[in-house]
């Protein structure tokens, strides 16, 4: 009923179905789908040797490097039934996690834990001879494939090529053969003397990934999103200028359907941050651009999609003006909410929910960390403001999570209203150990518990993040870590 | 606290966002806005010239690094703050070359040659203290000149990718190049060029060794042209090979050029 009443209000007049709506989302407290109330979110597990001091970063001093930087994780992200947990990290790596059925009803944590299923090198170091340029082998993104039988399929990209990787069991291996001897020599003909069928022996469970397709040389610049098309059959890869569509059956050809290289490059000023197609219009895609804005496409519209369906852009808050607005207004992810009917933007201070059908401004915002507004200077000098943080719904798109800095990642309740900051570290690791929220200090007199501004470590920061696609499990990486959390209730 | 009022009260932090009059204009405490900007600036150009690097560096941070200068380059027009500009980019020039473009190719050897701190303020502070006209003229007139270097040197590059791939830089000094063109009323790169040479044709700059420089030099890496960029981007031959050497950059002579100015202003020539 609550449905049908948001899609009355969807066609309403704007005014008039903003306030309804906002009546709509008091009562919706009862709905949210979490059984009401808050979320307590306990410690599950985390994976990754344990390190201090490791830094982001392409050239971290060296004081800090006691961590491999090849370890530090670039993508994480849970398939759609969320089994399958994947992440990718600088070093070209795909680990696959799978989550094992729990073995006892009274063993902790009752859902199951995620352990290693599959790891495998997805990309190597390559060399671009034309630009006397290394080709950097980290993992960018990686999409999931809906399941079409036995095998697990996922897309992973790196700077320039998308590949396609297909993640096979084997717990079976024929036996029995009369040509062959058990190590699999050829027998010599005359020693045998007796007739066998071959038949199929168990073996222990091996994992093999194979890279099925390489969807390569379509991107001079680098690729930082890939998205898999609602009709299971195209997917898209979004450079800094371009987005082109693949089939993904066919690797030699990609059809461009967003260009905005302006025709002299002197004259750049935007690039495409993120790209998205809708969950279930196969004809819509967004992309999110370095300016703050986010242009909605049809692709039966027009072939080439550089002119925008719409457009989604807050206008600016004149009050706020510095020098550094374009750079904190530059989106740095955009996603789609299960329904299809919102997106959330991620920029630099903000989370910002748009509703499709009004692109003048969102109808919510939340605000991450604004006490960085005053530190903008020292974050522009150490490359801080520059950082891309991703955001993620929940199954029921009543909640939006976010990553911050000093390891500290935000959930905000779309319908309390209510906001968490909490904290991945080694400190609270004891299983079914509830994590403490967390408080920063704005300035003035600093509360226990409360940590001060300047006290932040900026080289610990949550990037990636990423939400089980029906329970309230959640993926946080933190550098090399990954930390998986879980709702109180179901531990 | 208790034990609170017997050991004396906490030190603070004392900053200067303490002080009641400026607090209301500041959004950031600390610094006075034109200070800010003047940093901010500062910290941009050093950004585009960072040391080079293997790997490409982001287009996305370089096209925000290149809006943000221009965003206060325009204010500093706005303002009619030309005057400063110019100085600051002198400052930064003196600092840091600041119209090497970010070349993603990666070149051998780099020669790291700069002027020290002390030289580049005083050659920044000798231009603010002239109001000539000639001598503003002169300056912009440098500044424009090292601009047009950079521009033929970029277009002069085989490299198209190059070309594609270092757009921050370009914009900006050729978005210089047309304020600059403009303000002077539209001399060309050709005559600028060669007016510089006719003041200093009577100067030896063989006096000025490079090894004079070194000891101070700040540990910037600049970015060396190859032969062919640094004889495309100079109008005049005899000029260009009196002064450049195969290792030498264009930044070099520019720096030689300001030099020698001061020097005859000094000497009294």
């Amino acid at each position: 009923m609550l449905a049908a009443t948001y899609e009355m209000c969807n066609r309403m007049g704007e005014g008039v179905g903003r306030r309804v709506r906002g009546v709509l989302s008091e009562w919706a407290i009862a709905d949210a789908g979490n059984g009401g109330g808050d979320i307590q979110w306990c410690f599950s597990q985390v994976k990754g040797t344990v390190e201090e001091d490791v830094t982001e970063g392409e050239a971290p001093p060296h004081h800090y490097l006691s961590v491999d930087p090849a370890d530090i994780i670039s993508t994480v992200e849970f398939n759609q039934d969320g089994e399958l947990l994947a992440t990718g990290d600088k070093g070209g790596r795909v680990v696959i996690f799978k989550r094992e059925p729990p073995e006892t009803k009274q063993s902790l944590p009752r859902r199951g834990e995620y352990n290693v299923y599959s790891t495998f090198q997805s990309h190597e170091p390559e060399f671009d001879y034309l630009k006397s340029l290394e080709i950097e082998e980290k993992i960018n993104k990686i999409r999931w494939l809906p399941r079409q039988n036995a095998a697990y399929s996922l897309l992973s990209t790196n700077d320039k090529t998308v590949k396609l990787w297909k993640i096979t069991e084997r717990d079976k291996r024929p036996d029995g053969f009369n040509l062959k001897d058990d190590e699999g020599r050829i027998k010599n003909p005359n020693d045998i003397t007796a007739l066998r069928v071959p038949f199929f022996k168990p073996t222990e469970l091996i994992v093999e990934a194979s890279p099925r397709r390489v969807y390569a040389n379509a991107h001079t610049y680098h690729i930082n999103s890939i998205s898999l098309n609602s009709d299971h059959e195209t997917f898209l890869s979004g450079d800094d200028l371009r987005i082109n569509l693949w089939h993904l059956e066919i690797t030699d050809r990609s059809f461009n359907i967003v260009d905005i290289k302006p025709a002299n490059m002197e004259e750049l000023t935007e690039v495409i941050t993120a790209a998205e197609f809708h969950p279930s219009m196969c004809n819509v895609f967004v992309y999110s651009s370095s300016k703050g804005t986010i242009r909605l496409c049809d692709m039966r519209q027009r072939a080439l999609c550089d002119q925008h369906s719409k457009m989604f852009e807050e206008p600016e808050d004149p009050s706020n003006r510095s020098f550094f607005s374009e750079i904190i207004s530059s989106i740095s992810d955009v996603k789609f909410s299960h329904s299809g009917r919102y997106l959330i933007s991620r920029d630099y201070l903000s989370v910002k929910v748009w509703d499709l059908q009004m692109d003048s401004r969102p109808i919510e915002t939340y605000q991450v960390h604004e006490y960085l507004r005053s530190k903008l200077c020292s974050l522009y000098e150490n490359d801080c403001i520059f950082d891309k943080f991703e955001c993620a719904w929940n199954g029921t798109d009543s909640q939006i999570m976010t990553g911050s800095y000093n390891n500290f990642f935000r959930m905000f309740d779309r319908n309390t209203k209510r906001d968490l900051t909490l904290e991945a570290s080694r400190e609270n690791t004891k299983p079914k150990c509830i994590l403490k929220p967390r408080r920063v200090c704005t300035g003035g007199k600093r509360k226990k518990d409360e940590i001060s501004v300047d006290s932040l470590d900026f080289n610990k920061k949550i990037l990636h993040t990423a939400w089980h696609p029906t329970e309230n499990i959640i993926a946080v990486a933190a550098t090399n870590n990954l930390y998986i959390f879980q709702d109180k209730d179901k531990v | 606290m208790l034990g609170s009022e017997r050991r004396g009260t906490k030190r603070k932090l004392t900053t200067m966002a303490d002080d009641p009059d400026d607090q209301a204009d500041r959004k950031t405490p600390g610094l006075p806005y034109a200070a800010e900007r003047q940093s901010c600036f500062r910290i941009s150009l050093v950004k585009l010239q960072a040391a080079q690097r293997l790997i490409e560096p982001s287009l996305r941070r370089s096209v925000l690094i290149c809006n943000t200068l221009k965003h206060i380059e325009d204010e500093l027009r706005a303002e009619g703050n030309l005057g400063l500009l110019h100085s600051a980019y002198a400052f930064a020039t003196g600092n840091t070359p600041a119209c090497a473009p970010p070349t993603p190719i990666r070149q051998p050897e780099p020669m790291p040659l700069t002027l020290n701190e002390s030289a580049a303020e005083d050659i920044a502070s000798y231009i603010e203290d002239l109001n000539n006209d000639t001598v503003q003229k002169e300056e912009r007139r440098k500044t424009n000149k090292l601009e047009c270097a950079t521009v033929n040197q970029s277009t002069g590059s085989p490299e198209e990718t190059a070309k594609d791939h270092s757009p921050s830089c370009m914009t900006l000094t050729n978005a210089q190049l047309r304020i600059q063109s403009s303000s002077l009323g539209a001399n060309t790169v050709q005559s600028d060029s060669i007016n510089l040479d006719e003041i200093f044709s009577d100067l030896d700059n063989s006096l000025y060794d490079i090894d004079f420089l070194t000891p101070y030099t700040a540990n910037i890496k600049l970015t060396p042209l190859s032969e062919d960029d640094v004889s495309n981007s100079f109008s005049s031959a005899s000029f260009a090979t009196h002064q450049v050497t195969t290792n030498q950059t264009c930044r070099q002579t520019e720096e030689w050029n300001e030099l020698d100015h001061i020097m005859e202003v000094l000497v009294g020539m």
